[in-house]
């Protein structure tokens, strides 16, 4: 680092907290690499001109070459209404995320960088957190996006009564109405009922897609009265075939490339991957692999790829025989081949799992925990210290995503120890309907939407009373406790691998993989990134016909 | 009543016909009210649980129980059913549970897109019918007709997805020549309607045009063992004249029943090729509400087909009624 790098820097760092100065000092001896430092400085919203400075690392802005209308394949017509605060499934995320805009965008690598917040930053204990809003944002109706708007969004994401994405998923917990405040116009407060280290996460893209929209906004007219911010306003929807969307042109960021977004909606993959083949549309985001290998193989087209958070979960119910008995349970683990199903399911686009839902894709997580491998002897031996030697059970599954060939080729495998299973597969309607959808099997294997804060899916799916196969483990819910709190990346990633080990010694779940996120397009595309999210970016993408 | 039996005597055709219509109306009204009753109740019996289905699987119970009750899923079975009938018979076809628009504007993009795959896909499969069944009937058990009696059987035979795709990879992959996608691109002029819908059209047409083909062929050999028939060549017309003006005239009425019935089913039941081709019709929006137990979405979407199905069976009947006096008697 040059001498006027650092004097930039250290003139920062006086306007900085002592947990900025924490993550600075980590990556400046060396503990921790640039890419965790961009990751840990975007969770705490460290500014971007230290960001800048320590990693030149920038936000980018939109592109100006002139380019045709973007079509777009969605995957799945939306089955929800189109209101930015009950956004419940990425069906109905994909179609807003081309209009509305969220406080933090999740970047490639996992982290977070600024949409429409420019600066965040908690206290000591990651109580209060400051949200410092960007100046000239505008709605599509003209008016201004000011911190009343931003408070008003974060009520309605954590009001109960309203059924929101974020109250389901427990923003109600975290925020209440009385603590949220503005500080003039640009500036939110927010006073969190308990501490949060990863509280901006939890208003990212790649969260419940929080979309910001005005304060008097009434329900129901999203479409009829334009009220994003995004590069692109409405022009038409429909939820069974499609939207088109025209150019914003007093929009943030510059006039955006595309002069306008058309999006189809497809009921299945095939008829999608055809459209793809057939040149109708040029960008399919969120495809699924085994849906997909014909257009894997097209020449003329381009994959994304990026590891994400999304995964596969064998579930074991935890109170009862025979998987109340741990040995039962790693037994299991040992006999799945998770390179194998990696490699036959999704043609090697997947990370490994470790059996904790920590994925490699998350910025805390710890490489150095040892990697659970195949071994039979192992299993076999679990299994008679058990008396559980001609061990069988029957799981559950749905046929969504390739859950069901999953199921499929891990029973030949558990064979293989002499594990004798029955799957049972039922409609997703059917399998999650309410009591309980795990009451009835020994184990269950689904699927978990991506999520950028860790301590979220484990609170649902391993913290003792919340999680459906009724594990219990109360070091385990400390240290949940103790992640959720922890603001640097470095404390963060201690309490990871703690976690990593617990589980990894419990195995209250089998996690074989984490899907990677892959999209594709058609070479007249350029500027698309895929990001370990559900939504899409079009900000700076065009399209050459 | 006295008034009744001296219409019936002064105009006992009129007499019998008016009574027929008014049976028959009366008996589609009965048939719509049974229908309704049947799918609310049907629907209902149907695994899954709305609010979990919209909230997802990671929802909690609580939020399940809040939406729910939100949406008035709660409250008992037969005051939710007094309620959509009320609005039905009031004209208000409700609000879709997962869209939260009014079912009216759904319904009627979905029904006019249906109508329009459905009417071309007739269209092609009635025009080759009578052509071909012409043909095959006059020439009955000769090459021509053996030609088109196996080519009608494999129409039969084979699924329309099989169809589907084979069009899908020659015509729209392979040949360039049309889109995968039947959806119409807005500001498309009517004329350009046909690039898209034509190749789910063709598929839809196929088994049409197989099953009207052998319907048709059947009819034609049996009125040209017709005394009528034989008497008309006899009296010295010519083939052609008699083809036309005879046989085809009285074998077209029993076709064009068929026909007629087979509107309805094809409205509602053209699922697999609407998927396929990527098009918003009934049909699949019929699966997607059944899917998110939208209830007041799906129960107007099959109310509306079988508003269809009945209209055009009563279409069929009161044009047979009005030429056949044995129908209108036995019936009214």
């Amino acid at each position: 680092m040059d001498r006027a790098t650092r004097r930039g820097l250290d003139a920062q760092r006086r306007t900085l907290g002592p947990i900025e100065n924490n993550l600075i000092d980590e990556w400046m001896s060396g503990a921790i690499s640039r890419r965790m430092f961009v990751r840990g400085a975007s969770i705490i919203g460290l500014s971007v001109p230290a960001v800048g400075l320590l990693s030149a690392c920038g936000t980018g802005s939109a592109s100006t070459s002139a380019a045709g209308v973007l079509r777009i394949g969605a995957l799945t017509p939306p089955n929800g209404e189109v209101n930015p605060y009950a956004l419940r499934n990425r069906a109905d995320a994909v179609p807003m995320s081309v209009v509305g805009e969220y406080l933090f965008r999740t970047r490639k690598d996992g982290g977070l960088e600024p949409e429409l917040a420019v600066e965040w930053s908690p206290n000591d204990d990651a109580t209060v957190w400051r949200i410092k809003l960007r100046p000239d944002v505008t709605f599509h109706d003209g008016s201004p996006m000011t911190a009343a708007d931003v408070i008003g969004s974060l009520k309605r994401f954590a009001d109960p009564k309203l059924s929101s994405a974020g109250a389901n998923a427990g923003l109600h917990d975290l925020i209440s109405p009385e603590g949220l405040s503005a500080e003039g116009d640009l500036m939110v407060v927010c006073r969190l009922n308990s501490p949060s280290g990863t509280f901006p996460s939890i208003l990212s893209s790649g969260s419940y897609w929080p979309i910001i929209h005005r304060a008097d906004y009434k329900a129901g007219t999203f479409v009829s009265t334009p009220q994003g911010t995004g590069p692109y306003v409405f022009k038409s929807y429909d939820p069974s075939s499609g939207a088109s969307y025209t150019r914003n042109n007093h929009y943030w960021g510059g006039k955006v490339p595309a002069s306008g977004v058309e999006m189809t909606f497809f009921a299945d993959d095939s008829s999608a991957s055809t459209a793809m083949l057939d040149g109708q549309i040029d960008i399919l985001p969120n495809i699924v692999y085994s849906n997909a290998t014909a257009l894997l193989k097209a020449k003329d087209l381009k994959v994304q790829s990026v590891p994400s958070t999304e995964n596969r979960w064998l579930s074991f119910r935890c109170d009862r025989p025979p998987f109340d008995d741990v040995r039962v349970r790693q037994a299991v683990a040992y006999a799945i081949d998770r390179q194998a199903l990696v490699d036959t399911l999704l043609g090697g686009y997947a990370s490994i799992g470790n059996d904790s839902p920590i994925a490699p894709g998350y910025p805390a997580y710890d490489s150095t925990v040892p990697q659970r491998q195949r071994d039979l002897d192992r299993a076999r031996s679990l299994l008679a210290d058990a008396g559980q030697s001609d061990l069988t059970f029957e799981w559950s599954t749905t046929p969504d995503y390739e859950l069901l060939k999953l199921a499929q080729l891990a029973q030949q495998q558990l064979r293989e120890v002499g594990i004798t299973t029955t799957i049972n597969v039922q409609p997703a309607s059917v399998f999650y309907e309410e009591p309980d959808p795990f009451d009835n099997y020994a184990a269950a294997m689904v699927y978990g939407s991506p999520r950028p804060n860790i301590d979220g899916w484990l609170r649902y799916g391993y913290v003792s009373g919340t999680n459906r196969s009724k594990y219990s483990n109360p070091k385990l819910d400390t240290l949940v406790k103790q992640l959720t709190a922890a603001v640097d990346i470095e404390s963060q990633r201690r309490v990871c691998r703690e976690i990593q080990l617990t589980c990894l010694d419990d195995t209250p779940a089998v996690m074989p993989y984490f899907p990677d996120k892959l999209a594709m397009t058609s070479k007249a595309v350029d500027g698309y990134d895929v990001r370990p999210e559900n939504v899409v970016d079009l900000r700076n993408t065009s399209v050459k016909r | 009543m006295l008034a009744l039996s001296e219409l019936r005597s002064r105009y006992p055709d009129l007499t019998y016909f008016l009574l027929f219509l008014i049976r028959r109306i009366l008996l589609a009204l009965v048939t719509l009210a049974v229908l309704s009753t049947l799918v609310f109740f049907l629907v209902n019996m149907l695994p899954g649980d709305v609010g979990r289905i919209l909230l997802g699987h990671e929802a909690s119970a609580e939020s399940v129980a809040r939406l729910n009750h939100e949406l008035g899923l709660d409250r008992p079975l037969l005051d939710q059913y007094k309620d959509w009938i009320t609005g039905l018979l009031s004209g208000d076809l409700g609000t879709s549970i997962q869209y939260k628009i009014p079912v009216a504007d759904l319904l009627w993009t979905s029904l006019w897109n249906s109508v329009r795959l459905v009417s071309l896909a007739l269209l092609i499969a009635f025009v080759l019918a009578v052509m071909s069944g012409m043909i095959a009937g006059l020439r009955a058990g000769r090459a021509p007709d053996r030609v088109l009696t196996i080519t009608g059987s494999v129409f039969l035979a084979v699924p329309d997805f099989v169809f589907g795709i084979g069009f899908i990879v020659i015509f729209a992959l392979g040949l360039g020549w049309f889109p995968t996608s039947a959806r119409i691109p807005e500001g498309t002029p009517p004329l350009g309607y046909l690039h898209y819908l034509i190749l789910p059209a063709i598929v839809i047409a196929l088994y049409e045009y197989a099953f009207l083909q052998r319907h048709l062929r059947a009819s034609v050999i049996e009125t040209l063992q017709s005394d009528y028939t034989r008497t008309a060549y006899l009296m010295g017309g010519r083939s052609i004249h008699v083809a036309l003006r005879h046989v085809l005239r009285n074998s077209l009425a029993p076709t064009l029943a068929v026909l007629a019935v087979h509107v309805g089913a094809l409205i509602g039941g053209s699922v697999v090729v609407e998927v396929m081709f990527n098009y918003d019709g009934v049909g699949r929006r019929i699966v997607t509400a059944a899917e998110a137990k939208d209830f007041p979405l799906l129960g107007a979407c099959v109310l509306a087909v079988g508003t269809i199905y009945i209209a055009a069976t009563l279409v069929v009947d009161i044009v047979q009624a009005w030429t056949s006096p044995l129908i209108r008697r036995v019936n009214g």
